[in-house]
């Protein structure tokens, strides 16, 4: 794939979207209330300690883990947040995108890339400091999906 | 009134064989969906029903639905 992109994308550009329909035809619904999104995507890693490698302790990296955290502004009112909190108190999984543009644009010529998977919302606190908005802190995990293409995350394009 | 299946073609317009998922109005596609008449196909009678179920959950102002369930319910406009 040829990427168009010749300017820096900027963070606020990215979107999360979750799956408000079924996992056949999927509704991808905004998650427009969230400031930054602290990703985790890393393999774990082992050492390996023969005497084989010259006297070096090497590495390999295993399986990868993938993790979205993001903080919200705690709005009773907001229907994204309502559908994610109800999925959190129910261990629901829940389907979602984090996409570098809008699930109708993107940087590149055939859509936005980003990550598509199931998650477990793994946290949902309500944070109630004194002298601030009350804000809720969420985060996903990569989980065990209901469907083949989505046991490890599928890609549109490339990541 | 909102000229759903007008929003929907835009929506439509410019997009490719190789892009999975395109954004719609909100609004415009509840409505499209409302006022698509019924698949001949079940499983196309599945797809709406399904389609109309997550757009009955959604919210904001756009959505993103696949590209091929897209133009199966465009088709399905008078």
């Amino acid at each position: 794939m040829t990427t168009t992109i010749t300017a820096p994308v900027m963070g606020f550009n990215g979107k999360a979207y979750y799956n408000s329909g079924t996992h056949g035809s999927p509704t991808w619904s905004l998650v427009a209330n969230l400031g930054d999104i602290k990703v985790t995507d890393e393999r774990t890693t082992k050492d390996i300690e023969v005497r084989s490698q010259n006297g070096f302790a090497v590495t390999v990296a295993g399986l990868r883990k993938l993790s979205f955290e993001w903080s919200s502004v705690y709005d009773p009112a907001d229907a994204a947040q309502t559908a994610l909190r109800t999925l959190y108190w129910a261990n629901t999984n829940v389907e979602m995108q984090f996409l570098d543009g809008l699930v109708s644009g993107g940087s590149y010529t055939n859509g936005p890339n980003g990550v598509e998977g199931t998650f477990q919302i793994s946290k949902f606190p309500r944070q109630e400091e004194l002298n601030n908005a009350m804000m809720v802190d969420m985060g996903v995990v990569l989980t065990y999906g209901d469907g083949t293409n989505w046991l490890v995350p599928t890609r549109i394009g490339s990541v | 009134m909102l000229d759903y299946k007008k929003a929907l073609a835009k929506s439509l317009e410019g997009t490719n064989e190789d892009q999975k998922y395109v954004g719609v109005n909100l609004d415009a596609w509840r409505l499209c969906l409302e006022n698509a008449s019924v698949p001949e196909k079940d499983a196309d009678k599945k797809t709406l029903d399904e389609l109309k179920y997550g757009a009955g959950r959604a919210s904001g102002d756009h959505v993103g639905v696949r590209l091929d369930q897209a133009k199966m319910v465009f088709s399905l406009l008078a």
